[in-house]
């Protein structure tokens, strides 16, 4: 049977066919729709769980226990795996497990564009690069036949243009995997210093003998005979953008590409007089290539290290080097447009809004996170000064304090959602009561991890697959690890968010602010009748300009509300010093 | 590889652009999936980081086309601009055999009607003429249409997406009858919506078909 599925689909189709039954991991852009897809499938355990480090642990404990499982992240997601990741490795498992890195050359919706194929290098596990829908299909199979043939983890590396781009596949019948028994071995997985040397030298042994195969697995590692003078060595979906470029050279294709099948390199290189390289981002293949003493005519020379590669790009960048090999196709264009940007902003109607323009009236240092709240960085709101990661925002606010002592401390606030907070604030704000801070927290309470498209997490009382499950309580979670100063507002309240805002900075003890309101994008919720605005009364002094709201707008020379967009939150009736908007409902006789 | 070896011998790259919320997404899914079910290969791409929060959204159907999922420059064969910045915003990929379909309506991006100066790109939203001229300058096959009010005339503005992929069906670039889209929207679309979306695209297909646009291309 055939069907269209996106890489990110046929990655839970895959791990279905392998006859996997449980998959866990935390929501990131592009990773999210693995277990979301999964879910649909018969007989399933799809969870989320608070961050990806316990995530991999559960997947860990589930493999070692006998359960073939597979553990789902964005590339991010893995630095804060990393620390089970490494000692998996010397540990090996039992039934087979994979863990899935959706990596985002291009920043489309990431703060970095790290390349996780040198965490695999690092953590020394087997890499698998599908370049197609049908392949993460397929290297899902093979991916758990290695982890347990060679007992070890392993790591799938998708990349956003893979995860959400949509093709044709081939779907097989679920195969029956039976749960393999659990037997106490602590010599292999306790790592005690002394159980763990030994295991190092198992791990080195598995990475050759995983190398050999990689030399034989012709389905795997690929050659494609072309050219005898051109050879490119290329992953991904960086070989699809290379076939496409350059059609008639011949490529060694490598699904396999860590450990190095360096036997089969060897062999490619000698097949082509000019051997070349192409990779999205880092020269992870090239830096091997070169390490072992094969000349490599053309790779980081030529493909940019930054951002996402396309056919025209590696087009470009061969052109000056083998100009007769270059598909000519669309690539000598070049339209310059000047249109106006259309940043994402805030939803009309988000409870985020009302804090962040009080932060920014107060003119505050704010230490930020992860989040759609990072949105409120833009201008007008311009109330953010940090992003850098999970969690972040909370430990960064101590840091500030650290530096200038109380005085910044006064005027100094983290915001951070309740999913982040979740995944990584709680150690943070631990450390600020340890150490005796006085850093205020905000906790932008949604009710949803809102930015990856509305994903359950522990405070939301829902599961992944939308269940009751038992609802986190922010408060009572704070004071129990030593926080006395505890509020709550209502963050469409301008007024009382500004005045708890203004008590809790002055407090000579750490405190924390629940801004609770739901997502009103998830809820499709109107608050109220829609605002509109008395043009009589109305100055265009452009004070509700500063919420930064769409629905707010200039149109023939007059402010206007867009009555479609407005969800009658009342922030812009609240900013507006002239009484010139009012809900609709109220406006009597002004017609 | 073909279910029927009639399918497969046409090529055709389409480019749908507009702004969250315009259902751009879901036509993408639409056309990908009536595509599939005919037999064809097909490669759709999208990228929907943060569409729903007002950004632009692009997606791609390449049908019988190449293997790797992003365009190339001029690389389309029809754009469906579901809003006229949205449409020029597409231009790199427009060639000079690239038609082009675009609603007129503007959706101005929020920052614009508030006159904040933006990092870059131009501080004012381009007039329509001058849009239609730069698109113009790309291709001859430019037809711009009022999508949102046909879209409102059908009977609900989400249908905007539809009226949009009427006229691709409406121009004779697409081999099948448009009566087998009908179909696919029948068992893919929100029943609640089947009426709407039924007269929004056969009202899409009308406008194209009134322009004879293969006629006028070759």
């Amino acid at each position: 049977m055939k069907t269209l599925l996106s890489g990110n689909e046929a990655i839970a189709r895959g791990a279905y066919e392998a006859g996997v039954r449980f998959g866990t991991g935390y929501p990131g852009t592009p990773s999210t729709e693995i277990l979301e897809a999964f879910a649909t499938y018969k007989d399933v355990i799809a969870e989320w769980a608070p961050n990806e480090k316990v995530a991999l642990e559960v997947g860990f404990g589930a493999a070692v226990g006998g359960r073939r499982t597979f553990v789902t992240m964005k590339h991010v997601g893995l630095n804060v795996a990393a620390d089970p990741l490494f000692s998996a490795a010397y540990a090996g498992v039992n039934a087979g497990l994979v863990i899935i890195s959706a990596d985002d050359p291009g920043m489309h919706s990431s703060q970095n564009e790290q390349d996780n194929r040198h965490f695999a290098r690092a953590a020394k596990i087997p890499l698998l690069e599908p370049s197609s829908s049908q392949e993460a299909k397929e290297f899902m199979k093979l991916a758990f036949e290695l982890s347990e043939h060679f007992d070890i983890p392993v790591l799938v590396r998708l990349t956003t243009r893979i995860s959400h781009s949509k093709t044709v596949c081939t779907l097989d019948e679920p195969q029956h995997e039976d749960l393999k028994p659990y037997r106490k071995n602590p010599m292999k997985n306790v790592l005690l210093p002394a159980y763990a040397r030994p295991r190092h030298h198992v791990l080195e042994e598995t990475l050759k003998k995983l190398a050999d195969y990689g030399n034989k697995a012709f389905q795997i590692n690929a050659i494609d005979v072309g050219s005898s003078d051109v050879g490119i060595i290329t992953s991904g979906i960086a070989y699809q953008y290379s076939k496409e470029a350059i059609p008639e050279a011949s490529f060694l294709k490598l699904g396999l590409s860590y450990p190095l099948p360096q036997k089969l390199i060897r062999y490619f290189a000698q097949m082509v007089k000019r051997l070349y390289i192409v990779e999205e981002l880092e020269p992870f293949l090239e830096e091997q290539i070169r390490a072992m003493g094969i000349e490599v005519h053309g790779g980081k020379d030529i493909i940019p290290i930054t951002g996402e590669l396309n056919v025209e790009r590696v087009a470009g960048a061969f052109r000056s080097r083998e100009p007769g090999l270059v598909a000519s196709e669309g690539t000598d264009r070049k339209i310059e447009v000047s249109v106006p940007d259309r940043p994402p902003t805030l939803c009309p109607g988000c409870g985020h809004r009302g804090v962040m323009y009080v932060l920014h009236k107060l003119h505050l240092t704010v230490t930020g996170d992860i989040g759609c709240y990072t949105l409120g960085a833009l201008p007008p709101l311009k109330a953010m000064d940090t992003c850098l990661c999970m969690g972040a925002s909370v430990s960064m606010a101590y840091g500030m304090e650290v530096a200038h002592g109380e005085k910044m401390a006064r005027k100094t606030v983290a915001v951070i959602g309740d999913s982040t907070f979740i995944h990584s604030g709680i150690t943070a704000l631990t450390n600020i009561v340890y150490n005796q801070g006085v850093s205020t927290i905000i906790i932008l309470d949604n009710h949803t991890t809102a930015m990856t498209g509305h994903q359950g997490h522990p405070g939301t009382g829902k599961n992944l697959t939308r269940q009751h499950a038992p609802e986190f309580d922010f408060k009572k979670l704070c004071e129990a690890i030593g926080v006395r100063r505890v509020r709550v507002v209502d963050p469409y309240n301008l007024e009382e968010t500004e005045t708890v805002v203004k008590e809790e900075l002055s407090a000579d003890e750490t405190s924390v602010i629940i801004a609770a309101a739901p997502c009103v994008l998830e809820k499709k919720i109107i608050q109220g009748p829609p605002e509109k605005v008395i043009l009589e009364k109305c100055t265009k002094c452009g004070v509700c300009f500063q919420l930064g709201c769409a629905g707010v707008g200039m149109e023939n020379g007059e402010v206007v509300i867009d009555d479609l967009l407005c969800t009658g939150c009342t922030l812009c009736e609240q900013v507006c010093t002239f009484d010139a908007v009012i809900p609709l409902t109220e406006e009597g006789d002004h017609e | 590889m073909h279910d029927n070896p009639k399918n497969g011998d046409f090529l055709l790259r389409i480019l749908l652009a507009g702004t969250g919320g315009q259902g751009v997404i879901t036509a993408a899914r639409l056309l990908s999936e009536y595509f599939v079910r005919k037999g064809d290969q097909v490669l759709s791409a999208q990228l929907h980081g943060m569409a729903q929060r007002g950004g632009a959204v692009q997606s791609t159907v390449c049908v019988n086309s190449g293997i790797s999922p992003a365009l190339p420059r001029g690389g389309a064969d029809v754009v469906l601009g579901c809003e006229p910045v949205e449409a020029a915003r597409a231009l790199p990929y427009v060639s000079a055999d690239t038609i082009v379909f675009v609603n007129t309506a503007p959706i101005v991006p929020f920052v614009l009607s508030q006159n904040y100066v933006l990092e870059s790109g131009p501080s004012e939203y381009p007039g329509l003429h001058a849009l239609e001229k730069s698109l113009r300058a790309a291709t001859l096959r430019v037809f711009p249409l009022d999508a949102t009010k046909i879209a409102q005339d059908a009977g609900s503005l989400k249908t905007l997406n539809v009226v949009m992929l009427g006229c691709l069906f409406g121009s004779g670039v697409v081999p099948y009858p448009s009566q087998d889209f009908i179909d696919t929207i029948m068992v893919l679309a929100p029943p609640n919506l089947a009426e709407t979306n039924t007269a929004a695209f056969k009202m899409g297909v009308e406008f194209a078909e009134s322009l004879n646009v293969v006629e006028q291309v070759s």
